[in-house]
């Protein structure tokens, strides 16, 4: 009997200090819940997920919120829980046919956007690689309009993205193009 | 030292308790039983030690039985919760004191010690009014405390915050508090200013030569979805030479 007093003592204590410790960390037992957080403590969303996806240790949340998008990756801590973090959006453009930002992350770099024009059937992003020479990364996936791109590229802190990026296009269904931009997002 | 026929005869009872860690403590008392009994029996009946041990273990009964029944005492389940409930809960208590102390100390310095209208020299103020304004962003609460005016021109508003959310526990939140304008909608960007850490944040935003003619300062959040405006007057100009 004392023994089970104890039990239940330990495990209310544990339930306050694992509390306690997660708030110290930012963790959440949800990738949704991190990324929602997030979001409020930067005065944005709550965002509507669209898409999700994982790569390496984060799971990517392609999101909406009124005229904003998001790609925020939220990291996975220790197995069960998720590490709070990103979140803010950048807000659509919509008299540009194609509306993209990106983010970079380790050696992943990542595009992301919303086709404003629904006659966009693929969009196609050239980059230049670590030896400058020219590579041709492409999407024909679109999640409620939505889309992204990634790729791994010798990344460090002080690469721009402005250094690396070529061009962006955008093809409709017969593979004409109907956006050419080789402006930096 | 128990003789061979205790040692097994207890070796035998505590193979049957499956919670491990309390095998040690049963065997002493196992021990000191069989060893009580017997020296009872030795004087009661006048036998040698060994012929008084053999009774103490006969009376003892059967080595298996008395296994089963300190296994069900002893339940297993319920001894493995409580063993691994403490180490977690002692790891864990370390972890949270550890990660605890810059926070606090930061916490505590920032309350007691770090007021950033101390960055102001006292005798070059112009204007100084003590809005006490509240403002509610999310779970972010802030307050302008003080807003002053230096005989440079600069125009400093004092601001403290703290988030509901705790978010400043791991030291991300946001920290500004939205665009700066005068009454004719004139909007200043240009300044510094600093903020302190911890759960508890007092800030200072300095903006450079504000107009001394401007009576009213604005500050106006209005983004995703997200909107306040606090109007501040801000009193006559004295001691302007």
């Amino acid at each position: 009997m004392i023994r089970l007093k104890k039990t239940i003592r330990n495990l209310l204590l544990i339930a306050i200090l694992l509390f306690l410790f997660m708030k110290l960390n930012g963790l959440y037992f949800s990738p949704q819940n991190a990324l929602h957080t997030s979001e409020r403590d930067l005065h944005y969303g709550p965002s509507e997920i669209i898409h999700s996806f994982d790569h390496g240790k984060s799971r990517y949340f392609l999101t909406r919120y009124e005229d904003f998008i998001s790609c925020s990756p939220i990291d996975r801590f220790i197995g069960v829980f998720w590490r709070y973090g990103a979140g803010s959006g950048v807000e659509n453009i919509k008299d540009r046919p194609l509306f993209t930002s990106y983010r970079s992350k380790e050696a992943d770099w990542l595009i992301y956007g919303i086709r404003n024009d629904p006659a966009i059937a693929k969009v196609e992003i050239e980059v230049l690689n670590s030896a400058g020479e020219k590579e041709i990364y492409g999407s024909d996936t679109f999640y409620e309009d939505m889309f992204y791109i990634m790729w791994e590229g010798e990344n460090d802190s002080n690469i721009l993205f402005s250094e690396i990026f070529v061009g962006l296009k955008a093809y409709d269904d017969n593979g004409v193009v109907v956006y050419d931009s080789d402006f930096i997002i | 030292m128990p003789s061979a026929e205790v040692r097994e005869f207890i070796e035998k009872v505590v193979k049957r308790v499956h919670f491990v860690p309390d095998r040690y403590d049963i065997q002493l008392e196992l021990a000191a039983h069989i060893e009580d009994s017997a020296l009872l029996i030795q004087e009661q009946d006048n036998l040698s030690p060994e012929d008084s041990e053999k009774a103490a273990l006969e009376r003892m009964g059967d080595a298996d039985e008395i296994g089963i029944a300190l296994n069900r005492q002893h339940n297993p389940v319920l001894g493995y919760m409580w063993y691994f409930s403490r180490i977690i809960m002692v790891l864990l208590c370390i972890i949270v004191i550890l990660q605890s102390i810059p926070m606090l100390l930061v916490s505590g310095w920032t309350i007691l010690f770090d007021h950033p209208i101390r960055d102001i020299p006292k005798e070059t103020y112009v204007r100084h009014v003590k809005p006490n304004e509240l403002i509610k962003l999310d779970s972010r609460r802030i307050r302008i405390t003080d807003v002053i005016q230096t005989e440079d021109g600069s125009l400093h508003i004092l601001y403290s915050s703290y988030n509901l959310s705790f978010s400043g526990l791991h030291g991300w939140s946001s920290s500004g508090i939205g665009i700066i304008k005068d009454e004719d909608g004139e909007t200043y960007f240009n300044g510094g200013g600093r903020g302190t850490a911890g759960i508890y944040s007092r800030a200072r935003r300095s903006l450079d030569n504000f107009p001394f003619e401007k009576e009213k300062l604005i500050i106006e959040w209005d983004y995703a979805g997200r909107y306040y405006k606090v109007e501040i007057p801000l009193g006559e100009v004295v001691n302007n030479d």
